[in-house]
């Protein structure tokens, strides 16, 4: 097998309802997603994710829940030229998948958005998106994009 | 749009005149920051290097044909020079990356392209500019890379390290387009070949690399074998 990323999975609905019931409970509790810094996101996250997962066949799909369009990626709509910069829509919707991945964690280390593209030996999570060497996107913790994922992580909106 | 309006006429005025199915007008766009549509300094050669090939993106067509002629499969001698030759299918806008690193993902060796390129080694079919152009990154990372212009072929010379290395991997990715605007609909060809020093073992090379799902060559060889033995079990039921 040479593709290093799956196909979609149906995470998306069980998010959904996970976020239906945390609405339902009324404020929003620690399990929901932090109130991280959107402005932060696309100057130190957006490139990152661009860059390393939003591939058309990985998180550039339109099944996956952790979903990231971009110029030279996957476009949100088919009107968009392939190099066309991140339209409003495909930035706030790569926000909001991003910040849901960082729900239900007691630290930003240990959320999926910092877990999932991290070596297994290095605390990570499972993660189908390894390279054809088995690799996955963060070798340890000193890479300084994971760095840049967890300083917005600590973030909060509107902070300097 | 995010970005004032002169940037979005450079991002058009860059795929201007762009037939062909890839998302990048050269392979030095693999440069160009990700959020202007560049790689980001990924340049998906399917190495030890960068792990991604143009897989990630280009899905969907059908896998071109391609062949390698020179390359010392059954061991590399240090200091030797050897003569390699990919030709690609004649008909298709294919454009191809390759590299040669050790393990480790480092630099092995020196690849150059010749000094007068053949004329299918030319873009529009011999009438063109020449497709191929070698590359040294910031990091000191050789890649010799060929536009999707029209050539059927690339040559170059690839000056082993004058000591060993260790197993040296070549690899590289050849995406054959379908001249559509977006990277839906073209093949790619993922070549990878673990060249042992002569008289040596390459296998050395792939002990302690974690093979899995995105494995490297040869590493799904054992999950068929299993499964084979599981429905040879089953039946015996």
């Amino acid at each position: 097998m040479r593709l290093v990323c799956p196909g979609p999975r149906p995470l998306g609905p069980l998010f959904a309802l996970l976020a239906l019931l945390a609405g339902c409970v009324g404020a929003p509790g620690p399990a929901g997603p932090p109130d991280v810094d959107q402005a932060t996101f696309e100057a130190l996250v957006y490139p990152i994710l661009v860059r390393d997962c939003a591939f058309p066949a990985c998180h550039g799909q339109a099944g996956r829940f952790l979903r990231v369009h971009g110029p030279g990626r996957s476009r949100l709509s088919e009107e968009t030229a392939l190099s066309a910069p991140a339209t409003d829509e495909e930035m706030t919707l790569a926000f909001e998948r991003t910040r849901s991945m960082l729900a239900s964690a007691e630290s930003p280390e240990a959320s999926l958005l910092l877990r999932k593209p991290l070596e297994l030996d290095q605390g990570g999570a499972p993660h189908m998106g390894v390279d054809r060497f088995g690799r996955d996107v963060f070798a340890d913790t000193l890479d300084p994009a994971y760095l840049a994922l967890l300083q917005w992580a600590g973030s909060q909106r509107g902070a300097p | 749009m995010r970005r004032p309006l002169a940037t979005a006429a450079a991002a058009l005025l860059m795929t201007w005149g762009v037939p062909t199915a890839q998302a990048y007008v050269s392979a030095s766009r693999f440069d160009d920051p990700a959020v202007d549509g560049g790689g980001g300094g990924r340049h998906f050669t399917g190495s030890p290097s960068d792990g991604y090939t143009c897989a990630v993106c280009h899905t969907g067509g059908e896998r071109p044909e391609v062949g390698v002629i020179g390359l010392p499969s059954d061991g590399y001698v240090p200091g030797t020079t050897y003569d390699l030759e990919v030709t690609l299918p004649t008909a298709a806008v294919s454009a191809m990356a390759l590299e040669l690193t050790d393990a480790m993902g480092r630099r092995a060796g020196a690849v150059a392209l010749p000094p007068e390129p053949a004329l299918d080694e030319r873009c529009e079919g011999g009438a063109g500019e020449v497709a191929g152009h070698a590359m040294t990154l910031p990091d000191d990372r050789q890649i010799i890379a060929m536009d999707a212009c029209g050539a059927s072929a690339l040559r170059a010379t690839w000056s082993a390290p004058p000591e060993s290395v260790g197993p040296v991997w070549f690899t590289a990715i050849v995406v054959m387009g379908d001249a559509s605007a977006d990277p839906t609909g073209d093949g790619v060809r993922e070549l990878s070949v673990l060249m042992p020093i002569r008289g040596g073992s390459a296998e050395a090379a792939q002990v302690g690399s974690a093979c899995s799902a995105g494995g490297a060559p040869g590493a799904h060889w054992g999950a068929w074998t299993l499964l084979i033995l599981l429905l040879l079990r089953r039946r015996r039921h």
